[in-house]
C-alpha cells in the first residue's frame, strides 16, 4: 500500500514536470532566441544559456517606425473590438437572459452557431469583395466592427449566463422605483454582472489581439496588426531568427504577464461560460 | 400588489428584445450580406484574372469541385485533423485533468503554464514551432539525435508536416481540455466518489462509471468546441506550412484560401465556402444537445 | 414591438439592395494629365522596391511632385493590385509585380500599354536591352510592363570547396550532377540544392527546358508526360540524393539561405539574390561563393525572371508615372539604381561596364548569351493555379508516393483543366 501510493506520487509529479516543461520550454526558448547574437540562434548544439545576450534584435524593432506603429494599431484594434463587443454584446446576452423564448429564437441560435463554427475564409471572401467595391478595405472601424461581429457568438453566450443569474426581483424593485428598462439595465444589472463582464473583456481583447485572418486580408498597411507583421517573417531573406524571435516575444510577453495576474478570473469565465453554454 | 407584479414581469419582457437589435444590425451586413453574396458568387464563373462580363455557370463551380482531387484530399486532410482532436487531444486533456486534480496544491502554478500557451497568438506560436522543427539547425531534431531517435524532415515530409501541424495544435488545445476538464472536477459533488472508494471501486473503475458519467456536460461542451476549432483551424497551417509539402496539410480552409488569394479564382472559392458553411450545420444539433445536457 | 421589427426589417432589406447595386463597376475616362500634387506608387517588398524608396526623393527634388508608397507582401499583393485596379478610381499610378502574373494582370486589362512610351523615350532606351530582355513584359506581343530586375538563373558555388577537391563550375547538368556527388562524397558539405519545397516547379521547369521537353504545346495541352518531361523530371529527382535534409521543405528564399548559411557545394538560384549572398553580415560563406552560367542540357535553356513595373490602366497621372518611371529605371540612372541595392536591370551598358563588373562579378552573366534559349515564366493566365498544381503533382513524385512516370501522367490530366480555363487567342 506504501509503494502503491508512493509510485502514484511519482506518476503524478513526473507528469506534472514534464507537462510544465513542455508547455513552458518553447516560450522559453523564443525569449531566449530574441536575445541572442546572430550566430548563436541556429548554433548547435543549441545554447540554452551559454550565450552573450544582446539587445539588438529588439533595437531593430523598436527603431523601424513601422513596427511602432503596428504595435499601436494593435492595441487599438484590440481595446476598440473589446469595447464595442461589449457594449453590443451585453445588450443582446440580457435580451436573450430575459427572453428565453421568444418568436425567431431558433434562427437567432443557428445564426449564432454558424458564426461560430464556420471557417473564417468562407465570410472572408465575399467580405473582400464587398469591401474592395465600397473602398472599406484598410479602414480600422470596419476591421473592428467584422471583428465584433465575428466574435459575437462567443461574447453572448459567455455573458448570457452572468444575467440570467442576476435574480430577477432586483430589476422588479427598480421598476417599482420607477426606473425604466433601460436604467435598470445600466444602475442595477450591468455593475452585479460586472465580474462576468470583465471576464469577457479579457477573453475579447485576448481573441482581437490574436486574430490573423480578418487583418491580413481585409486590412491593408496602415492598419496592420501584429500577427500580421510577424507572418511576413516566415519569408525572411535571411535566417534572421533574432528579430522573428523578438517581434514572437512582443506578442507572448503581454499575454504572458497577463495571464499570471488574471488568472483566476480567467478561469472563472472559461469555466462558467463553458459550463453552461 | 399582485397585479403590479405581473405587468411589471410583462413589461421587462418585451423591452430588452429590443436589446438585441444592435448585434441584428451589425450580423445582417458583416454575416447575413457576405454569405448570401458568397451563395450568388458561387453560382458564376467570377474570377479576378479575368475581366467581365461574369458567366452564370449554375452548378459547374460544384461539379469540378466534386471532380477534383484537391478536394477530397481537403476533405481527408480537415477530417484527419478532428480526427486528431476528438481522439487524441480530448483523452490526453483529460487525463492529465485527472492527475493535476489530485496534485491541488500547485494548482494555480499549472493552471498559468496551461493557459498561456492556449491564449498565445497562434501566428506566433506556429513561427516559435517553425524553427524549432528546423530540420538541420532546429532544437527538435536535436534533441533527437541525442536521444538517437530518427529525425524526420518535420516541414518538408509529407507525413511528418502533417504531424507537426498536429503537434502544434495539441501544444494550444489540450491545455483548454484540460482547464474545462479541472474546472468540471472541481465543480463536481464529492459524495458519489466518497461512496465509490468506500465500496472498494478501484480508481480506473471509479473514473469509469462515477467521474466520467458526472462529468458528461463539460465532456460535451468540451468535444463541441474541439470539433468546431480544428474544422476552423487555419492561421497554424498557414504559418507552418501553407497547406503543404503538396497538399499533405491542406484542409478545406486552406484550400478555399488557395484558390480564392493565389488563384484568384473568386466564383470557385466562393463554392467551397458554401460546401464548408453546409458542413457546419449539423454543429447546430450538437450544440442543442450541449444545452440540454448542461440545463 | 413586432411592428417595429417588421418597419427595420424593411428598412435593412432596402439598405442590403442599395449597398448591392454598388457592385456595378464604374471605369472612368482617360487620364485628365495635369501636374498633380503626388503619385501613389504599389510595391512589393524586396531590395528593388527599397531602391525605388531610397531614390524616389530626388525625382520629387526634380519634379515637385511628392511619392506616396503602398507596401504589400507577396502573399496578397497581386490579388490587392488586380481588384484596386478594377475599380476604376485611378488608386496608383505606378504598380510592380511579379512576372508571374504578366499574363493575368494584362489579360484583365489591368495595365497600360507602353510601347509608344517606350518606343518615344531617349532616356530610357528600350534598345540598352537585347531582344530577349526587350520582350520580358510583353504580353500578346503588346508591353505592358518594364523589366524591374533581370534575374536568370544562375550557378552559385563554393570556391574553397571545389578548390579543396579540384572542381570545375559545371557547363552542362550531367557535370554539375558530378560535382555534387563528389562534394556529398567527400563529406565536406551537401552536393547541391535547388528547390523541392513549394517554389519547386520554377526549378523543374528549367530542367524540363534543359532537357527538350515544354510544358504545354501552342494548343495550351499540357505536355509535361512526355519522355523529354519525364527524363527531366528523373533527373530533379535524382540530385536530391545530394541534397541537405530539409530540402523539400525548403521554398525559393531557403535555397539561397541555407547556401549562404550551411555547408552545400552547388545551387542554382536567381541572380536577384546577389546582395544578400556576398554581404559578409548576412552570409557566412560570403568571401568563398563564385558565380557561373547556368549549366546546359540538350538545351541550353536559361529561365529569366525578376520583377515587373508597369502603369494600371485606370490611373489618373500617366503621363507623370512614365515620368518617374523614365527616371528610376532610365539609362542614366541606371548604376544608382544598381548601387542602392535594387538586384539589377541587365541593361547592356551595365552587364558592360567594367567598373560595376568588377565590383559584382554576377552581372557580366545578365548578358544572355545569344546561343542560350531564354525561357520567362509562361504566359499563362491561370499561371498561379498551373503553378501550384505542379508543385503539388511534384511533390508526390519526390517524396516516392508515385513513380515518376505516373505521377507526371497524373499532373497532365489535372494540368488539363487548368488549362482549359486560359481564353483561347
Amino acid at each position: 500500500m506504501q509503494i502503491k501510493k508512493r509510485l502514484a506520487k511519482i506518476f503524478v509529479y513526473s507528469v506534472l514536470t514534464i507537462t510544465l516543461l513542455t508547455s513552458l520550454f518553447p516560450i522559453f526558448w523564443t525569449i531566449s532566441t530574441s536575445f541572442k547574437k546572430r550566430v548563436d540562434t541556429f548554433a548547435l548544439p543549441p545554447k540554452f544559456f551559454n550565450f552573450s545576450p544582446t539587445m539588438d534584435n529588439y533595437k531593430k524593432l523598436f527603431s523601424d517606425p513601422t513596427f511602432v506603429k503596428v504595435y499601436l494599431n494593435t492595441i487599438l484594434f484590440t481595446l476598440g473590438a473589446a469595447f464595442l463587443s461589449i457594449c453590443i454584446g451585453s445588450l443582446a446576452a440580457y435580451a436573450l437572459a430575459r427572453n428565453p423564448r421568444f418568436r425567431g429564437k431558433t434562427t437567432f441560435e443557428i445564426l449564432l452557431i454558424l458564426l461560430r463554427a464556420m471557417p473564417g475564409v468562407v465570410l472572408i471572401v465575399p467580405l473582400y469583395d464587398l469591401c474592395s467595391k465600397l473602398h472599406l478595405l484598410g479602414e480600422l472601424p470596419v476591421l473592428i466592427t467584422i471583428i465584433t461581429v465575428f466574435n459575437l457568438p462567443f461574447t453572448i453566450w459567455m455573458l448570457t449566463p452572468f444575467f440570467a443569474a442576476i435574480p430577477i426581483e432586483l430589476e422588479e424593485a427598480g421598476m417599482v422605483d420607477g426606473l425604466s428598462t433601460w436604467q435598470i439595465f445600466r444602475q442595477i444589472v450591468i455593475p452585479l454582472a460586472l465580474p462576468g463582464i470583465s471576464a469577457a473583456a479579457i477573453f475579447l481583447s485576448l481573441l482581437t489581439w490574436n486574430e490573423f485572418l480578418v487583418p491580413v486580408i481585409l486590412g491593408d498597411q496602415s492598419t496592420q496588426t501584429l500577427p500580421v507583421l510577424i507572418s511576413g517573417f516566415i519569408s525572411a531573406r535571411t535566417l534572421d531568427w533574432g528579430p522573428m524571435a523578438a517581434a514572437s516575444s512582443l506578442a507572448i510577453i503581454p499575454i504572458a504577464v497577463l495571464t499570471v495576474f488574471v488568472q483566476r478570473k480567467l478561469v472563472v469565465g472559461l469555466s462558467l461560460g463553458a459550463l453552461k453554454e | 400588489m399582485r397585479g403590479a407584479r405581473l405587468a411589471s414581469v410583462g413589461k421587462s419582457s418585451r423591452a430588452p428584445l429590443a436589446f438585441s437589435l444592435p448585434a441584428w444590425i451589425l450580423i445582417i451586413p458583416i454575416f447575413i450580406l457576405p454569405l448570401g453574396l458568397g451563395l450568388y458568387l458561387s453560382v458564376f464563373d467570377k474570377s479576378l484574372g479575368f475581366p467581365q462580363p461574369i458567366n452564370f455557370v449554375g452548378l459547374a463551380n460544384f461539379q469540378s469541385d466534386v471532380k477534383n482531387s484537391n478536394f477530397y484530399s481537403a476533405v481527408k486532410v480537415t477530417a484527419q485533423f478532428m480526427a486528431i482532436a476528438v481522439f487524441i487531444q480530448i483523452p490526453i486533456g483529460i487525463f492529465l485533468a485527472m492527475v493535476l486534480h489530485s496534485a491541488s496544491k500547485f494548482a494555480s502554478m499549472f493552471r498559468s503554464s496551461l493557459l498561456i500557451p492556449m491564449l498565445l497568438t497562434p501566428v506566433a506560436v506556429a513561427l516559435m514551432w517553425r524553427f524549432m522543427f528546423s530540420s538541420e539547425l532546429g532544437i527538435i531534431n536535436w534533441v533527437l539525435d541525442k536521444m538517437t531517435l530518427a529525425q524526420p524532415d518535420w516541414l518538408g515530409s509529407v507525413t511528418a508536416a502533417f504531424f507537426a501541424v498536429a503537434i502544434v495544435d495539441s501544444w494550444q488545445s489540450i491545455p483548454f481540455v484540460v482547464l474545462i476538464t479541472l474546472a468540471g472536477l472541481a465543480a463536481m459533488p464529492v459524495a458519489p466518489q466518497e461512496a465509490a472508494m468506500i465500496d472498494g471501486a478501484s480508481t480506473i473503475q471509479r473514473i469509469r462509471y462515477v467521474t466520467l458519467p458526472l462529468l458528461k456536460p463539460v465532456l460535451l461542451v468540451i468535444l463541441l468546441i474541439r470539433i468546431i476549432d480544428s474544422f476552423k483551424l487555419f492561421d497554424i497551417i498557414f504559418i507552418l506550412t501553407r497547406g503543404g509539402p503538396g497538399t499533405a496539410t491542406q484542409t478545406l480552409s486552406m484550400l478555399d484560401y488557395n484558390t480564392a488569394f493565389t488563384f484568384l479564382a473568386t466564383s470557385r472559392a466562393a463554392a467551397i465556402g458554401v460546401v464548408l458553411a453546409l458542413m457546419s450545420l449539423p454543429l447546430y444539433y450538437l450544440w442543442k444537445k450541449v444545452i440540454s445536457v448542461s440545463s | 414591438m413586432r411592428k417595429k421589427f417588421k418597419v427595420f426589417g424593411t428598412v435593412t432589406a432596402v439598405l442590403s439592395l442599395l449597398l448591392s447595386s454598388a457592385f456595378v463597376a464604374t471605369s472612368s475616362s482617360s487620364a485628365a494629365d495635369k501636374k498633380p500634387s503626388a503619385i501613389n506608387v504599389f510595391l512589393i517588398p524586396s531590395p528593388s522596391a527599397d531602391a525605388i524608396k531610397k531614390l524616389a526623393p530626388k525625382w520629387t527634388a526634380k519634379t515637385g511632385i511628392k511619392v506616396n508608397f503602398t507596401e504589400v507582401e507577396y502573399g496578397t499583393a497581386h490579388q490587392k493590385a488586380l481588384l484596386s485596379i478594377q475599380t476604376g478610381k485611378g488608386e496608383q499610378d505606378v504598380v510592380q509585380f511579379d512576372n508571374t502574373f504578366l499574363a493575368a494582370f494584362a489579360n484583365a486589362k489591368a495595365l497600360t500599354q507602353l510601347n509608344s512610351y517606350t518606343s518615344a523615350s531617349k532616356e530610357y532606351d528600350i534598345n540598352d536591352f537585347t531582344p530577349a530582355l526587350q520582350q520580358y513584359g510583353d504580353f500578346g506581343g503588346k508591353k505592358f510592363g518594364l523589366m524591374l530586375s533581370t534575374e536568370p538563373f544562375i550557378q552559385w558555388y563554393r570556391s574553397d570547396i571545389y578548390k579543396s577537391l579540384n572542381l570545375k563550375p559545371a557547363k552542362t547538368w550531367d557535370q554539375y550532377k558530378a560535382n555534387a556527388e563528389a562534394i556529398q562524397k567527400s563529406g565536406k558539405a551537401s552536393g547541391q540544392l535547388i528547390g523541392y519545397g513549394p517554389a519547386s516547379t520554377w526549378w523543374w521547369m528549367q530542367m524540363v527546358w534543359s532537357f527538350g521537353g515544354k510544358l504545354y504545346d501552342s494548343k495550351f495541352n499540357p505536355t509535361v508526360d512526355t519522355k523529354e518531361a519525364i527524363a527531366a523530371t528523373k533527373f530533379y529527382k535524382d540530385l536530391l540524393k545530394s541534397a541537405p535534409k530539409g530540402a523539400l521543405g525548403f521554398n525559393g528564399d531557403d535555397v539561397t539561405i541555407q547556401f549562404v548559411s550551411t555547408d552545400i557545394g552547388q545551387i542554382l538560384q536567381y541572380s536577384g539574390y546577389a546582395s544578400g549572398v556576398f554581404d559578409p553580415k548576412m552570409s557566412k560563406n560570403a568571401k568563398n561563393i563564385a558565380v557561373t552560367p547556368a549549366p546546359a542540357g540538350k538545351v541550353n535553356a536559361i529561365e529569366l525572371a525578376g520583377w515587373n513595373i508597369g502603369i494600371p490602366s485606370d490611373s489618373k497621372n500617366k503621363t507623370w508615372a512614365w515620368d518617374f518611371l523614365e527616371y528610376m529605371l532610365g539609362k542614366t540612372n541606371a548604376p544608382n539604381f544598381l548601387n542602392a541595392g535594387a538586384a539589377a536591370i541587365g541593361r547592356t551598358s551595365i552587364t558592360t561596364n567594367k567598373a560595376l563588373v568588377a565590383k559584382n562579378p554576377y552581372l557580366a552573366l545578365l548578358s544572355l548569351p545569344a546561343s542560350a534559349t531564354v525561357y520567362t515564366y509562361p504566359s499563362l493566365v491561370t499561371w498561379p493555379e498551373f503553378d501550384k498544381v505542379s508543385s503539388d503533382g511534384l511533390a508526390s513524385i519526390l517524396s516516392g508516393k508515385v513513380s515518376v512516370e505516373a505521377g507526371l501522367k497524373k499532373l497532365n490530366t489535372a494540368l488539363k483543366a487548368v488549362l482549359a480555363k486560359e481564353p483561347k487567342p
